[in-house]
């Protein structure tokens, strides 16, 4: 069953997604046309610039897109009227929740993929190629550094810490929605409300974090810590990357339950 | 005869207003039953709370000795009172929906009675006039081989002639194994399909009784019996 609503779910997502990164490639293709009658005229000029502003307007506006139109669509889908036929399709809460996550995810990926290809596409095969050489000369020299053992291992760390954030950061905005919809009435509203709450009580948790650093308390820590990071510089690379993936893991974790135990034992659709 | 629903003191509070009083009511399968009274009564909720829509304040419901669940949504098609379906879907994509997650959907009759209707399979669910959108909603439902049916206000604000079609199709495809609970305010257009009647008042079962019972023992139709019992 999870199957097929992840399929009918990525059917939904090409729908609106398809023309977004129709565009974002459009664009790509266009800067890099626009190169091909390059000149000292101003007119020249005034084209590459104004199809570059634009080529990354459309950039931020396809990763925008991408992540409004996941939220919207785990709001219409499932606390609208939508929700009517959601939540009678014989799957149980988890997995409609799973497959939101999932999808949502999964075309934010494809997205930042769109947005690396017509951008290779936009530059030109030259500037493409002398980004790949600083590339491989960037990656030459963390290998060097750092052993090729533990450059893959940054690697594969730094891209895990993107991904989790990714879903971290959808699982954060449904856990505000469902939260919002315990509201009697306004439940929109009350959703954005969660949300910035929230995040001024992370702002205070910060604050007074901060302070207490300020007072020394945490000195004895902070020695001991920066001692072992002098000893073993490139373990605790590892060990902060690994630790900070776990961290957002449990948060997200914690979001998703919290969401699941609404949909599961307090879904109210008037 | 087994039954198919019972409710055990079914209560639903909405902040402070009570919209569900402590139900208790039991219904066998094989039965068109008539969920009856004025607007605000507690019919919608009692159907959302059956269909897993809503979770009820206390008290229980179970449909065919499940509550509400997958197990459940198997076996119960539910027209809800409003327009459900993404109307940026084509009917078609919509008829790909139930075949793929009901089990006892029919897609073969979903068509047959699409095509009778003049409805194409292509078109997009929000090029049709509220009626036909209705009628889809309608086919849906009934194209599935369900133990019980629930419909929602299937007959309000719609013309005199789509009424007549909404209750045959009713009658002419519900299996006599299932049962069907059709919630209305319109009695006199749906007794003659009925077999029984609740009455539900602020959130009371006031009567339950067969069409037959009512006939007999009170020597009236149902819709005249409502009139009676609801008059204020």
């Amino acid at each position: 069953m999870v199957g097929k609503l992840i399929k009918h779910e990525i059917k939904s997502y090409l729908r609106t997604l398809l023309p977004v990164q129709a565009v974002l490639l459009g664009m790509g293709i266009l800067t890099r046309f626009v190169q091909f009658f390059e000149s000292d005229s101003t007119a020249y000029g005034i084209s590459f610039w104004s199809s570059l502003i634009l080529f990354i307007i459309s950039i931020v506006a396809s990763l925008l897109l991408t992540f409004i139109i996941g939220i919207v669509r785990f709001y219409k889908n499932l606390f609208t009227g939508e929700g009517y036929l959601s939540f009678t399709l014989p799957v149980t809460p988890g997995q409609q929740l799973f497959t939101k996550a999932l999808v949502s995810f999964l075309f934010s990926v494809i997205t930042i993929i769109v947005i690396l290809i017509s951008s290779i596409i936009a530059m030109g095969t030259d500037v493409s190629i002398e980004v790949l050489k600083a590339g491989g000369y960037l990656l030459g020299k963390l290998f060097e550094e750092t052993g090729v053992a533990n450059g893959l291992f940054y690697i594969i760390e730094v891209l895990l810490l993107i991904l989790v954030a990714i879903i971290c950061g959808y699982l954060l905005i449904y856990a505000c929605i469902s939260i919002g919809q315990l509201a009697r009435k306004n439940k929109i509203l009350a959703a954005v409300g969660v949300y910035f709450g929230y995040s001024v009580v992370l702002q205070i948790i910060g604050t007074i974090f901060v302070a207490l650093i300020a007072t020394g308390v945490f000195a004895p820590i902070f020695r001991i810590i920066s001692d072992f990071i002098e000893t073993y510089p490139l373990g605790s690379i590892h060990i902060g990357l690994i630790l900070s993936i776990l961290f957002i893991a449990v948060i997200s974790f914690v979001y998703y339950l919290i969401t699941y135990f609404i949909i599961k034992k307090h879904l109210n659709l008037e | 005869m087994s039954e198919l629903l019972r409710c055990e003191n079914l209560t639903k509070d909405y902040g402070g207003f009570r919209a569900l009083n402590g139900i208790n009511l039991s219904l066998e399968s094989g039965k068109i039953v008539g969920l009856l009274g004025p607007n605000g009564s507690g019919k919608t909720t009692m159907i959302k709370i059956l269909n897993g829509l809503l979770t009820p304040t206390a008290g229980k419901i179970y449909i065919n000795g499940h509550e509400p669940g997958v197990e459940t949504k198997k076996i119960v098609a539910y027209l809800p009172d409003n327009i459900y379906l993404g109307t940026w879907m084509s009917v078609k994509q919509i008829v790909d929906l139930f075949t793929d997650f009901y089990a006892d959907f029919r897609p073969d009759l979903a068509y047959d009675m699409l095509g009778r209707l003049g409805i194409s399979a292509e078109v997009k669910l929000k090029t049709l006039s509220k009626g036909n959108k209705e009628k889809v909603c309608l086919i849906l439902v009934m194209a599935r081989n369900a133990l019980l049916y629930v419909l929602d206000e299937p007959i309000a604000g719609v013309d005199p002639a789509t009424r007549d079609y909404v209750i045959s199709t009713i009658i002419n495809n519900y299996n006599p194994q299932a049962s069907v609970l059709i919630s209305t305010h319109l009695i006199s257009d749906i007794e003659q399909v009925l077999d029984e009647v609740i009455f539900i008042n602020n959130g009371n079962i006031v009567l339950q009784k067969t069409v037959d019972e009512i006939r007999e023992e009170n020597g009236k139709s149902v819709d005249e019996l409502f009139r009676e019992v609801f008059r204020w």
